[in-house]
């Protein structure tokens, strides 16, 4: 069976199972179980404030710089956190896929969609933040939060499609886990994760719209840190280059899909 | 299609690509599109294989290891799509052809029941109609909710057994699979198999035990290295294949 969109939907049913699965797993393991959906964004955070605020005395024009930060690291996580466990996503079923026929691009889409829930539960600790920072800076949430959706959307096409071209990768190149996590690395720091976009040298500027998380971390921004509209140009570009990543993942996918069987 | 065929098979072709270090790298395949250099081998599993079942017959495919049978239920039962050829099968088609393969280990026997049942198409509320059953059949009482992974082999097969077995099937492909577990579990699901063929409209069974074959089957094809050598009721084909074994 493979996967049209009309087969993903007949199995909607599975990609709800395998969502569940994926987040039970992940809490069942640890003693403070759910508990590090919210733990975890504010540790990665704090990682990140003490090497670049604190050691690097970076970062002083964008107050307050933890949210500056979380705008960024949390959905670029959500991101990273996807593409990798995607890659070896069609290997690690290689038996349910030699036993039962389905669309196999339920199993990256899985996992695309359980971090987006883990996501949503890392926003409410930014949104949550924003509060506790309101009194100092006027970051008190807004109309703008309305936004969110629209973003998250984008951010969502550009991960599916991401994620669909790495678990093809995967299946055709054994190395690409060995590779992807040194790829995805690199690819934060040419994000504007750390930095804002203001930063960056105009002749650069044109590279890094082409990144659809440059559009993606400063909407977030706009949102949280300004209760503004996010910069339509950047979104609307970051928004298009998401859904040719998705066709381009998409078509990538059907074309191999068939192979799998016979690959694993 | 012939209305009165449940399988035809025409010109199937199966190959498989084996690369020589079984996954190709990264560096093999640079060093490949560098040198030109082919490192692959082609490895024919089916070859213009034509075959067809009427309605009512049971088929039973037999041969030797690597002759092919695996790969042809793989086609039928539309996992794998073959290189070359018209397979068709009148019906939805179930599949047991190894049982408990997507199981997460820690997950609970339940969380398996639901993502196993999903697999196979099933809804929710399908398997939650099913789900006592299942439980009962299995004999697994309340290591239901334990995770798998502190399972017994027996009772991971008592669980994949009861799960695969809940199904009502139309067309039913059967892959060396009829009796799982201790003795009595033995009989109990031997006695489930033969319930579920008594009610499939259609049956494939691959087996090496020529008595399951001769008490299922109506029609047998008999496979060598991928190609069909003979095809016939029960008494005509098993004595010519039990011959040129021995």
């Amino acid at each position: 069976m493979l996967s049209s969109p009309a087969n993903l939907w007949r199995r909607r049913h599975l990609i709800r199972v395998l969502v569940t699965s994926n987040i039970k797993r992940q809490s069942r393991h640890s003693s403070l179980g759910y508990l590090w959906w919210l733990i975890d964004p504010l540790l990665m955070t704090a990682v990140y404030y003490v090497v670049v605020s604190i050691l690097f005395k970076h970062g002083g024009h964008n107050q307050p710089y933890i949210l500056f930060l979380m705008c960024g690291l949390l959905p670029w996580k959500a991101f990273s956190d996807s593409v990798s466990q995607s890659v070896g996503a069609i290997k690690a079923s290689a038996g349910i896929i030699k036993a039962i026929s389905f669309p196999k691009a339920v199993l990256p889409l899985s996992f695309v969609l359980s971090n987006l829930i883990f996501f949503g539960f890392a926003l409410m600790v930014l949104v949550g933040l924003a509060l506790a920072y309101g009194p100092q800076y006027g970051t008190w949430p807004g109309a703008a939060y309305l936004w969110l959706p629209g973003i998250a959307l984008v951010q969502l096409v550009f991960t599916a499609g991401v994620a669909l071209i790495v678990s093809t990768l995967g299946v055709i190149f054994s190395d690409t886990s060995n590779i992807i996590g040194h790829i995805l690395r690199m690819a934060y720091f040419l994000s504007p994760g750390l930095y804002s976009v203001e930063q960056i040298p105009q002749k650069f500027r044109i590279w890094f719209g082409l990144n659809p998380f440059s559009g993606i971390m400063e909407s977030y921004r706009a949102i949280v840190m300004h209760n503004q509209a996010p910069p339509l140009p950047q979104l609307g570009q970051a928004a298009a280059i998401a859904a040719a990543t998705l066709l381009a993942g998409y078509w990538l996918f059907r074309s191999r899909e068939g192979y799998f069987v016979q690959r694993l | 299609m012939d209305s009165q065929n449940f399988i035809e098979v025409e010109n199937l072709d199966v190959r498989f690509t084996v690369y020589r270090s079984r996954r190709h790298s990264l560096r093999e395949a640079i060093f490949r599109t560098l040198l030109l250099r082919d490192e692959k081998v082609d490895i024919a599993a089916l070859q213009n294989l034509s075959f067809s079942v009427r309605r009512g017959d049971s088929l039973g495919i037999i041969g030797k290891n690597g002759s092919g049978k695996s790969t042809l239920c793989l086609v039928l039962s539309r996992i794998l799509t073959p290189t070359r050829g018209r397979v068709e099968v009148a019906g939805k088609v179930s599949a047991l052809l190894s049982l408990g393969a997507g199981f997460q280990t820690d997950l609970t026997g339940r969380e398996n029941i639901f993502l196993q049942g999903a697999f196979m198409g099933h809804r929710l509320s399908d398997i939650n109609e099913r789900y006592r059953a299942i439980v009962e059949f299995s004999e697994l009482g309340e290591f239901i909710d334990m995770p798998v992974r502190t399972y017994s082999s027996g009772m991971l097969a008592r669980l994949a057994f009861s799960i695969a077995a809940s199904i009502e099937p139309e067309i039913l492909i059967v892959d060396e699979l009829m009796g799982v577990g201790d003795l009595a579990f033995q009989q109990k699901s031997a006695s489930r198999m033969k319930e579920l063929i008594r009610h499939s409209q259609g049956l494939v069974v691959v087996s090496h035990n020529m008595d399951t074959i001769r008490s299922l089957c109506s029609q047998v094809i008999w496979l060598e290295r991928g190609r069909l050598i003979a095809q016939g009721p029960p008494a005509d084909v098993i004595p010519r294949y039990e011959a040129s074994v021995s």
